[in-house]
């Protein structure tokens, strides 16, 4: 579903790789967490996949499509939901995601599809209303019905909890298990080390652009017990320092 | 005060971009944009000498009433300039939600908001009033006390419109904020103002150039002259800066003045420590205010759903139907208006064979000012540049579409210029001098005028966009693309125009062979050199488009 080969990745205003030698694999019907610190390079990886960014070296395939020689083909199986959730505000939440379906070619089974995600994130009362007086919230809710609108094999989430409030939580990780289960695959970043464990087949950490440590989660359930310990290593965070912290309060105010 | 002070750096410094290390190229394109404003500034100030000489050599004498009249003209302009600038700066500024989140008092920010716009209001006076003064003096032969007294009187009467634009700018606001979502309304609002702004500027500036030609004051009868003097003496408060500058009741005009200014100052003042603070409060709550549209789930093709949605991101902006749909809905007024004063012009200093070299020029002239907006058409793109990248479109064809919907507004508009030129120039006024193949062949050369410049506009987008946008997602301000497209185009018009001036009068030849004999011809080679311009511009912006696109990173 998703073949990254050595990906290097330089910004022209750095001396240094953001990404370096990055390999990743994703099967078909596989949630993949990708865990890093702020910085480690998860966006830039996520946006080199998108097709957002040009790298320098490696090759990137999605469904068997390199997204930089057939990046229309490779495009039309992704769908994306970016960090900071930009849409093109001027225009009503309908308007918007029709217009989205329009570009990835769905045809009228649009319909059902957007009343069901309307229903599902509860924006009956917002959608027809112009989205800059959305909130945070709800226009990350907007970016991901438009990343859904057309079933995409592949949905590539940068950081997809950030703002929502816990139904909405909850409905996005019971769509990604359900997206799955249709053989579809889900690849997000986060910081949430237990979201990850809950609902991860695999992980990978990223550290100063380099893939630290790849786990099998739902495979090996040591992985997912020592997720937090393995992390603060691969990333060097000082592991007694964190809990230390927590400790030394109580873990009260 | 050291908050007011602070503040009111970090304002001056985002409005002229300190700070930042300009390029050698950006340097360039500034001392070329300063030779331009400084072209158009010694042009009003030749007309200003004009319309002072003329009223002041006249047969009725009106030497106060000119002061009065002066005086008005620019204390309205500063009104004004001030209450837009104070609106915008005040309630709009994408930075209120950050200042308001900063231990800073409401006056505070107000203070070093509207210390700029002060500042602004008193250079605006300096250029725009102080000449009429200046003129008046030279006309009159006046001594060395009279331009002290009038440098001094042009900043002091940047006081007042300054009060009153800030105890005016919070209604205005409301009503701006009231009519927000009525896009249709605000185009329409926009276009009748510019209408009548430019004709109304036109006649003036047409008065003025038959003064110049004939030396007589054929703009204004006798009348109407009379007319102006009694009213010019009755333009209260403006007639007490007059009486100050003409030395007439000076004391008791300070005083009122005075007082006056005292008193605006003080409402104004009163105002923003009690109401500015939660206005702006209540503004950004209005700002995020936005329509409801119930629309279907219909399915259309991936063309024309970008270009729906181009438009659509157009339509429901202020700053973007202005530059962009008022300009080219109101070009044709503007064409004829412009024709008509070249027309008579050329007609009487050279000959009515001169007329459809002019149209093209003026045509032309309009129709690079509505191109232009197309460089920002990848800058315009803003946070959302990202979705044109994962988009499953190619960029040629987005670039495509986007040119599409610029050549279709552009053409329109050329297309009624055409129109109107055709049938009020093709008259006997005019010595028959523009007929349909005139129109027709300045109709093919301006469309492939408009190809040209919009491939070039979007070809320096592309080259280097700005993704600047404020909390509504439009861009912060007009890039240097804007300035480097209208040079660009200003001069494909003015040489084309004068190609067909001067051809249409001189056959070009080369030893024996005659290349260009008559207009005619003039138009076959300037429609296959439009022609070849258009294609090779096309030819270059496509060419290996995908590959610098893919490039461009926000």
């Amino acid at each position: 579903m998703l073949k990254i080969k050595n990906l290097r990745k330089k910004y022209s205003n750095s001396s240094t790789y953001s990404v370096d030698n990055i390999n990743i694999e994703l099967k078909k019907g596989e949630i993949f967490g990708f865990l890093g610190k702020n910085g480690a390079g998860k966006s830039t990886t996520i946006k080199c996949m998108t097709g957002i960014l040009p790298f320098d070296e490696g090759k990137i395939e999605i469904c068997g499509y390199d997204i930089q020689k057939q990046s229309i083909k490779a495009k039309l199986q992704i769908g994306y939901v970016p960090d900071n959730h930009s849409v093109i505000e001027k225009l009503t939440g309908r308007e918007y995601v029709n217009y989205v379906a329009d570009l990835y070619r769905v045809g009228e089974e649009r319909k059902e599809r957007i009343e069901y995600f309307i229903k599902m994130f509860s924006l009956e009362e917002a959608v027809d209303k112009q989205i800059k007086s959305y909130s945070h919230g709800m226009k990350q809710k907007i970016c991901i019905i438009a990343a859904l609108i057309h079933n995409p094999k592949l949905w590539v989430l940068d950081e997809p909890m950030m703002g929502l409030d816990p139904q909405s939580m909850t409905d996005i990780i019971n769509y990604m298990i359900e997206h799955c289960k249709k053989g579809n695959t889900v690849f997000f970043s986060s910081h949430n080390l237990d979201l990850v464990k809950k609902i991860c087949d695999r992980a990978a950490i990223i550290s100063d652009g380099k893939i630290v440590e790849e786990l099998e989660l739902k495979a090996n359930k040591e992985n997912k017990d020592r997720l937090e310990e393995i992390y603060f290593a691969a990333t060097g965070i000082d592991k007694d320092k964190v809990s230390g912290a927590v400790l030394a309060s109580g873990g009260q105010r | 005060m050291k908050n007011i002070i602070t503040m009111f750096r970090h304002e001056f410094r985002s409005r002229f971009d300190l700070g930042k290390k300009a390029s050698p190229k950006a340097w360039s394109v500034f001392f070329l944009s300063a030779t331009v404003s400084l072209l158009m500034y010694a042009l009003f100030l030749t007309i200003i000498f004009f319309i002072t000489n003329m009223l002041l050599t006249g047969r009725i004498e009106m030497n106060y009433e000119f002061l009065s009249l002066a005086t008005a003209l620019s204390m309205l302009i500063q009104l004004l300039a001030s209450s837009g600038a104070l609106v915008k700066s005040l309630y709009f500024d994408a930075d209120n939600e950050l200042l308001l989140r900063f231990p800073v008092d409401g006056l505070e920010i107000f203070v070093a908001k509207s210390a700029f716009v002060f500042i602004r209001n008193i250079l605006i006076s300096l250029m725009l009033g102080l000449p009429f003064y200046i003129f008046y003096g030279i006309t009159l032969r006046l001594g060395a006390g009279f331009y002290i007294k009038a440098v001094i009187i042009a900043i002091y009467i940047s006081i007042l419109p300054f009060c009153a634009a800030n105890l005016i700018s919070a209604p205005v606001m409301h009503v701006v904020n009231s009519v927000k979502n009525k896009f249709g309304l605000i185009l329409g609002i926009l276009i009748v103002l510019i209408v009548l702004g430019f004709s109304v500027y036109m006649l003036i500036l047409k008065g003025v150039l038959e003064y110049m030609q004939t030396q007589q004051s054929a703009i204004f009868s006798q009348e109407v002259l009379k007319t102006f003097k009694t009213w010019a003496a009755r333009l209260v408060p403006f007639t007490f800066y007059a009486n100050i500058l003409y030395g007439k009741s000076v004391f008791l005009s300070l005083l009122i003045t005075g007082v006056l200014s005292f008193a605006l100052g003080f409402c104004s003042f009163y105002l923003a420590k009690h109401s500015y603070y939660p206005t702006i409060l209540k503004s950004l709550e209005r700002e995020k205010s936005a329509f409801r549209k119930k629309t279907k789930n219909k399915v259309r093709p991936v063309f024309f759903s970008l270009l729906k949605t181009e438009y659509l991101v157009i339509f429901r902006s202020f700053n973007y139907s202005f530059q962009y749909l008022a300009m080219a809905i109101t070009a044709p007024f503007m064409v004829y208006f412009c024709n008509d004063l070249a027309s008579n012009i050329g007609d009487t200093s050279v000959g009515g064979r001169i007329i459809p070299g002019l149209t093209l020029l003026v045509i032309n002239i309009f129709t690079t000012i509505i191109v232009s907006f197309a460089s920002t058409s990848i800058s315009r793109n803003g946070n959302t540049f990202y979705f044109t990248k994962i988009m499953p479109v190619s960029y040629k064809y987005q670039i495509l579409v986007k040119m599409t919907l610029y050549f279709i507004v552009a053409a329109l508009s050329a297309l009624v210029s055409c129109t109107v030129v055709g049938i009020v120039f093709s008259g006997e006024k005019y010595g028959f001098n523009v007929g349909i193949v005139d129109i027709l062949s300045i109709f093919a050369v301006t469309v492939f005028i408009i190809i040209t410049l919009t491939s070039w506009a979007i070809m320096a987008d592309l080259r280097s966009p700005t993704f600047e946008v404020n909390n509504d997602g439009e861009l912060v301000q007009a890039n240097k693309n804007v300035s480097l497209s209208l040079i660009g185009g200003s001069a494909i018009s003015v040489l084309f125009g004068l190609f067909t001036m001067i051809f249409s009068y001189i056959p070009l030849k080369i030893g024996d062979l005659t290349l260009i004999d008559g207009i005619n011809h003039v138009y076959l080679c300037l429609i296959g050199l439009s022609f070849i311009m258009a294609a090779v511009s096309c030819l270059l912006l496509f060419l290996r488009l995908d590959k610098k696109y893919h490039k461009l990173t926000p």
